[in-house]
């Protein structure tokens, strides 16, 4: 993809635009080997270290079901998580707005620790740097995670097998259409923002080496995050459209809005590929969780590299694309 | 294969074999396109029933002079408001989204707000569409009437679909056999509309469900040898279409011909802002819009076959090659229901 002069807002929404300009300005500095090879969620470093970052520019601040600040305890959390880690610190540092409210600092601060209080984080190094009026909106967040891997598990594109089942831990798109009705005033669908924390237990407890591969689907949603998943491997897959969980109220609101949920953003869902074994065990424990009403086995790998086919109720088939932004800029 | 796709390649076959020869179908709207694309309903269909993408999608229809004429407005210092679809349709001036101080609305009544909330800028809404959107446009001028709204005017390519159908039967290259008619178009002019067609029709919602029956419906009509125009999306379409709907259309606008892109002049198939409402046509109000455009450019894309059912979007030597939905080189590629974008983002899976 040829890359325009300037940075346009669709480079940073998760899809094949992204794509294009981390291939070409980050994995060409930075990834071509080391740790940073493949763009994992967070890096698995020597000693069992699991590191992660995440900046969160999320408009508007406070939502239905969080805010910037519970947002950015939690996406660096699940980050580490799903790369096979128990988080343990996190950096915080924010970028200010000169004129922006104390108050709303405070409350955003206080879910900050709220969050990282009940997820056993410690915030333990920070920064704060407050700029001119209009040189950031608001408030920016970003945090840096450090956690510990578990023992006995391993990851990785090379464990995936044909076969594999594709699940996913709750109703797909909310987070994306809780802040698309923040926005525009409407009221109902409340973001999924949250921990995976108790999801992740359960996966590992009961699939163990089973589990082949995890990820959160943030920006790009789950279309994107199975396309990354699957991309240079010698797999595709096929999905059930009618097997996909999308809550009724975020169905209606995409509906609506011409949207797909399957490109909107999750923050408290975890999409894992798992041998087939394991894959309903998994998928029934996380439904006794709250949040995890939804979860389902939603499609199956098979040899078709990189392809992901989606069929349809009536036997139709479509190839899954990527979109090349995102529908909503400033999701998270 | 589940029972459902079962039932339907039974019924499809049937109706195929029973007609005992290839069937040309038309869908004449942007979101059966996509809805088509969508489900995957072409590889249902026997290999004998073709179902091709018309002039449905209102962005991919309106002339390269209006986005030229937006253009020239908001270089000229003038507020253009538009729904988000236009900013990226190509132009010989370039496209709307590489301009500054445009406002992208979501709603027409954004634009009146807009206007009265500044009275010292002279505001344009510049819109395409169907009659769905000529209905809501009359209401807004109506109400821009009402409030003496001396700094706020329209630049409109509005389309009205009855024309270009009749023109489409004549067309001896598209040689069609039947028409999926347009449920929202159909929902504001009534399923009368469409009566006379020399083709039968069926005017169909948007749901897989829906569409396959509406095409079952139409292969029956087909094998009857009949050119009924049936109603199979009753829960919003009546035969009288929405009387309010259509008394504001004729209050404010007026039949005239116009250009549909890729397809040349149509007797009739343009609505323009009637005499009644003339102070508020921005084509009256602003002189730059008297100016010599700029001449169409040949891009080399064969969007005008595609709107009229010759050949399907893949046949089009740039589809998918230089073409796509990043880089869109023809109108039907941009906004996600023109028939290129539709096939492009919902590319079928055998």
């Amino acid at each position: 993809m040829e890359l325009p002069e300037k940075i346009m807002l669709s480079q940073g929404g998760g899809g094949t635009a992204s794509a294009a300009l981390i291939e070409a300005e980050i994995v060409s500095r930075f990834a071509r080997s080391g740790v940073l090879a493949g763009l994992p969620d967070a890096a698995s470093l020597p000693e069992g270290v699991i590191f992660s970052t995440d900046s969160f520019v999320v408009t508007p601040r406070f939502f239905p079901g969080g805010n910037v600040g519970k947002l950015a305890v939690c996406g660096t959390v699940n980050d580490i998580l799903v790369s096979g880690g128990i988080p343990k610190y996190l950096s915080l540092a924010m970028v200010l707005e000169e004129g922006f409210s104390r108050k709303e600092l405070g409350e955003i601060l206080d879910s900050v620790k709220e969050m990282a209080d009940a997820e056993g984080v410690q915030i333990a190094t920070g920064d704060t740097k407050v700029v001119p009026a209009g040189a950031v909106d608001g408030i920016f967040l970003n945090t840096a995670g450090i956690g510990f891997c578990r023992h006995g598990i391993r990851l990785g594109r090379e464990y995936l097998s044909a076969g594999d089942k594709i699940i996913v831990s709750g109703g797909i798109g909310d987070h994306g259409m809780a802040v698309l009705s923040a926005r525009h005033g409407i009221n109902g669908v409340e973001s999924d923002c949250g921990s995976l924390r108790k999801f992740a237990d359960e996966a590992f407890r009961i699939g163990g080496q089973g589990i082949k591969l995890m990820r959160d689907p943030t920006r790009g949603g789950t279309g994107a995050v199975l396309t990354e998943l699957l991309k240079g491997t010698p797999f595709g897959a096929g999905l059930e459209e009618s097997a996909i969980p999308v809550s009724e109220k975020t169905r209606t609101l995409c509906r609506m809005t011409g949207i797909d949920p399957l490109f909107a953003a999750c923050e408290g869902r975890m999409i894992a590929i798992v041998s087939a074994e394991v894959a309903d065990e998994i998928v029934e424990s996380w439904k006794q969780l709250p949040g995890g009403e939804l979860a389902a086995v939603i499609g199956t790998l098979n040899t078709n590299a990189e392809e992901i086919v989606l069929c349809g109720e009536w036997g139709g088939k479509r190839k899954l694309i990527l979109p090349a932004g995102d529908p909503l800029p400033r999701i998270c | 294969m589940s029972s459902k796709q079962e039932m339907v390649q039974h019924v499809f076959c049937g109706l195929a074999d029973k007609i005992g020869r290839p069937v040309r179908l038309m869908e004449v709207c942007g979101s059966h396109s996509f809805a088509i694309a969508k489900a995957g309903i072409r590889n249902l269909l026997p290999p004998s029933v073709q179902l091709l993408s018309g002039p449905g999608c209102p962005v991919c229809v309106s002339g390269e002079d209006f986005i030229s004429r937006s253009i020239r407005l908001v270089r000229s210092g003038i507020r253009v408001a538009v729904f988000g679809d236009l900013m990226r349709i190509p132009s010989p001036l370039g496209t709307l989204g590489a301009e500054k101080g445009l406002i992208v609305i979501y709603s027409p009544e954004e634009v009146l707000d807009y206007a009265e909330s500044h009275p010292e800028e002279q505001v344009v809404f510049s819109a395409v569409g169907f009659e769905p959107t000529v209905s809501a446009a009359a209401v807004v001028l109506e109400t821009a009437r009402k409030k003496n709204l001396k700094n706020f005017s329209m630049l409109c390519d509005f389309k009205n679909v009855r024309p270009v159908l009749d023109l489409l039967c004549a067309d001896q290259e598209t040689a069609l056999d039947g028409f999926l008619l347009p449920g929202h178009v159909a929902a504001v002019t009534g399923s009368d509309l469409f009566k006379g067609l020399p083709v039968p029709g069926v005017v169909s919602g948007f749901s897989p469900e829906n569409i396959l029956s509406s095409i079952a419906l139409l292969l029956n009509e087909i094998a009857a040898g009949r050119n009924s125009i049936l109603n199979n999306y009753p829960s919003a379409v009546v035969p009288e279409g929405n009387p309010e709907g259509l008394k504001m259309i004729k209050s404010v606008f007026e039949p005239a011909d116009g250009e549909w892109r890729g397809i040349g002049l149509v007797v009739g198939g343009n609505w323009k802002i009637g005499s009644a409402y003339g102070g508020f046509d921005a084509m009256e109000r602003f002189s730059v819009l008297q100016e010599p455009l700029p001449p169409h450019q040949d891009r080399g894309c064969r969007c005008g076959e595609v709107l009229k059912g010759r050949i399907m979007p893949d046949e089009c030597p740039l589809f998918g090659k230089i073409c796509t939905s990043e880089h869109p080189v023809g109108a039907c590629m941009v906004s996600e229901e023109g028939a290129c974008a539709a096939l492009w983002h919902n590319r079928e899976a055998v």
